[in-house]
């Protein structure tokens, strides 16, 4: 599990914009490409959205949530939301509950099942 | 020789077991596996979790159409699908999975029968998972649920008697009840279109009481009060669903004039593969055996002197049980409905044949030599005359003797014979397979997942919603057993070409199917949590922002390995987009402690086996798969706590 770095801090953050996304021309694929794709080619989606909020140009931050070890919890949620946007709110702190169940569960059960094994001999 | 990529999963398997650094390493490279090898060699596609347009991979969803096919089947029989939408959706099958508005009659009906279903397991697993039913859901849970719905419409004894059933319930066991009676005695045309046993069913239940208690005496049907039945008493619940019980009991029940004479299903064979005249016949004025000792057979003369036993129901009700059991095993993929036609013929005779191979090396030659003579007598068909104007030639089946024939390859669940019989496993019969026939994982692979020659059988498909299917029931245990008695057509069939793949053939290659699309297609949904969860593939769904635009808007989530999560939502987001995806997200968090649990499961098992082939590896994830679902559902408690 040593693969999981940080476990001190859990972020959610949740952005609204317009970002251009390449859309993968399926018609012209190589027919020797092996993986089946998405349409929407969403690596190159995160990476982008990773630089913009970052350079926090054309993004918008809908809300934040920090949540420390301790429990502690820090919450940002814009001010100017409109009726329509306090949904996205409920959708951010849904993604903050899956993503803490999901640490919790994962943790918990890769841990005492899948513990490294010792040569006898080391 | 077999393929190094199935010791290549064993070996991810093995590798995060033991975890360490090397635990995301093996996640990873598995997760590339399972994409790019195993959903083209068992052909269910590893989509993951995303309402998006997905390239269409027809090639790699035969098997999830299989699967989505056998649910939309057992939909239609207990009336959750209507006939109309079942055609509707046959016609389309191919794009069901690009189009999801094609699945939404589907998604209906399995929502009904969610809610009428009273079954622990399928509860439980409700309980966990959430009672909101949406094509996610289903997507996720097909295979359980199509292991679920089977039991109300096998006829091996599977289905236990209902606890609290009242006569025109509607519920699976007034359904399953219903389509019973639709198969086996659609006398009356009132019946064909009821989906579910209502009270003035009633009297044909007394019917068919009548018929296997009676033979053919005048039913009093009068003589009963109806309004005083409410309930439907276990004995006829066990034997309306095993077709054995129901065959030995129509046996018994044979009328005055049939006991102890000889009695056959007789035809004649005409031109053009088509049958002439069947009828239930009995052959009067002679002893049933001869003074030798050995029972009567059938002839020519004795077949046109016989005399027809032609009112009351018996015949009507064996013709259908015969094909109901030819269908149970495999040697018939036509309609039920006691029209006894060319295909009917063939299936008794592809049945007689296969038995007769089983007993051609015997290891007691006596023995074998009775047993042959007894297999011999289940069937007579005459000889062609080649002279003009000669009698078409007869035939006769001796039901007794076929339905012992046939109880070889398939018992009743129930049957005190198959509880004293050790049990034989897929992976036993494929060891045999292995060593006493020389076939290598290679080829079991090839023929197997490639359905070699299976397509002949599927060819006479039509739009009728009258399945043509049985597929064995996980918990039946005679039948793997049943099939070593054709291992060697088997094999035969594995390593060159067989003409005709009825019977042992179809039912080893179909059942070795239908648990490899069950356990792949559960295992690559319960891995893509994985894949969303610990190597941040995004969780991401679109809409479309007009019709006929290539043009999404796209709403999505990446759970980085540490968890941090960034959603993205588009500037011009709409409400219901905004929903869907929110919905996705609930789905995973309900879903997540249950594939968790069995996935973890399952590479833990994997991990400690040896090797084998494609066929191999998923037979075991299904048996590991299902064993983790069980263990999970049952013990009401995560795998993780009592491992």
């Amino acid at each position: 599990m040593s693969f999981i770095k940080d476990l001190i801090t859990l972020e959610v953050v949740t952005v609204s914009g317009t970002i251009d996304v390449s859309v993968n021309d399926v018609e012209n694929r190589n027919v020797d490409d092996q993986k089946p794709m998405s349409v929407i080619d969403f690596d190159e989606l995160f990476k982008r959205i990773q630089g913009e909020v970052s350079s926090q140009s054309k993004l918008r931050i809908i809300a934040a949530t920090q949540i420390n070890i301790d429990k502690d919890t820090y919450n940002f949620v814009s001010s100017d939301l409109s009726e329509a946007e306090n949904l996205l709110a409920d959708m951010h702190f849904k993604s903050v509950d899956l993503a803490m169940k999901s640490r919790a569960e994962i943790v918990a059960r890769l841990k005492p099942n899948f513990t490294r094994k010792e040569n006898p001999g080391n | 020789m077999s393929d190094s990529r199935v010791s290549e999963f064993v070996g991810h398997c093995k590798a995060i077991e033991q975890a360490g650094d090397g635990g995301k390493s093996s996640f990873q490279q598995m997760d590339n596996l399972v994409e790019d090898r195993m959903t083209k060699v068992y052909q269910v596609p590893y989509q993951t979790i995303a309402l998006m347009p997905a390239e269409p991979d027809a090639n790699n969803e035969k098997q999830l159409r299989g699967l989505y096919h056998q649910l939309a089947q057992h939909l239609v029989d207990l009336g959750y699908l209507s006939r109309k939408a079942f055609i509707a959706y046959g016609k389309h099958h191919k794009k069901i999975l690009e189009e999801p508005s094609l699945l939404q009659d589907v998604l209906r009906g399995v929502q009904q029968y969610l809610k009428e279903e009273e079954d622990a397991e399928i509860v439980d697993l409700l309980r966990e998972t959430g009672r909101e039913i949406n094509l996610l859901w289903l997507e996720q849970y097909l295979a359980l649920v199509v292991e679920g719905i089977s039991k109300y419409t096998s006829f091996d004894g599977s289905l236990e008697p209902p606890a609290n059933y009242q006569v025109g319930d509607v519920s699976c066991y007034g359904r399953s009840l219903a389509f019973r009676f639709r198969v086996l005695f659609a006398m009356d045309e009132a019946i064909e279109d009821a989906y579910v046993f209502r009270k003035d069913m009633l009297k044909y239940k007394l019917s068919m009481e009548n018929i296997l208690q009676h033979g053919m005496r005048d039913l009093d049907i009068a003589a009963t009060d109806m309004d005083e039945v409410t309930t439907i008493d276990a004995d006829f619940w066990e034997l309306i669903t095993d077709i054995d019980a129901l065959m030995d009991v129509y046996f018994r029940s044979k009328p005055a004039e049939v006991q102890n004479k000889l009695y056959a299903i007789a035809y004649r064979l005409g031109a053009n593969r088509s049958i002439k005249g069947q009828e239930l016949i009995v052959l009067d004025k002679k002893p049933s055996r001869r003074r030798s000792g050995n029972p009567l057979q059938w002839t020519q003369n004795r077949l046109k002197r016989a005399k027809a036993i032609t009112h009351g129901g018996y015949a009507y009700i064996g013709f259908r049980l015969m094909q109901v059991k030819l269908w149970q095993t495999s040697f018939y993929v036509g309609v039920i409905d006691g029209d006894w036609g060319w295909q009917s013929h063939e299936a008794a005779l592809a049945a007689q044949r296969e038995e007769l191979r089983h007993l051609e090396k015997p290891k007691n030659e006596r023995l074998a030599s009775l047993k042959k003579k007894f297999v011999k007598r289940s069937l007579f068909v005459g000889k062609k005359r080649r002279e003009r104007n000669a009698e078409l030639p007869w035939a006769a089946i001796n039901m007794e003797a076929l339905h012992a024939v046939l109880k070889n390859y398939c018992k009743s669940v129930r049957s005190r014979e198959v509880a004293a019989e050790s049990e034989v496993s897929e992976l036993e019969l494929m060891a045999r397979l292995q060593s006493e026939h020389n076939i290598s994982d290679e080829q079991l692979d090839t023929a197997v997942l490639d359905e070699k020659g299976l397509d002949k059988v599927y060819d006479q498909v039509s739009d009728r919603t009258e399945r043509r299917v049985a597929y064995p029931n996980q918990k039946n245990r005679s039948f793997f057993r049943g099939l070593i008695r054709g291992i060697g057509r088997i094999a035969k069939w594995i390593v060159s070409a067989v003409r005709k793949v009825l019977g042992v053939v179809f039912a080893f290659a179909k059942a070795i199917i239908d648990r490899i699309r069950k356990g792949i297609q559960l295992f690559f949904k319960g891995f893509r949590y994985f894949s969303h969860l610990i190597l941040g593939r995004p969780i991401g769904s679109a809409e479309q922002i007009a019709p006929g635009v290539n043009k999404y808007r796209i709403y999505a989530t990446q759970y980085k390995l540490d968890f941090d999560a960034i959603n993205f939502v588009p500037k011009d987001f709409t409400k219901a987009g905004v929903r869907r995806h929110k919905a996705i997200l609930i789905e995973m968090e309900k879903s997540l402690f249950f594939f968790i649990d069995v996935v973890i499961f399952v590479i833990k098992a994997i991990a400690e086996l040896g090797k084998g082939g494609w066929v191999w590896l998923g037979l075991q994830i299904f048996k590991f798969f299902m064993a983790g679902v069980k263990d999970l559902l049952d013990k009401g408690k995560r795998i993780v706590e009592v491992a």
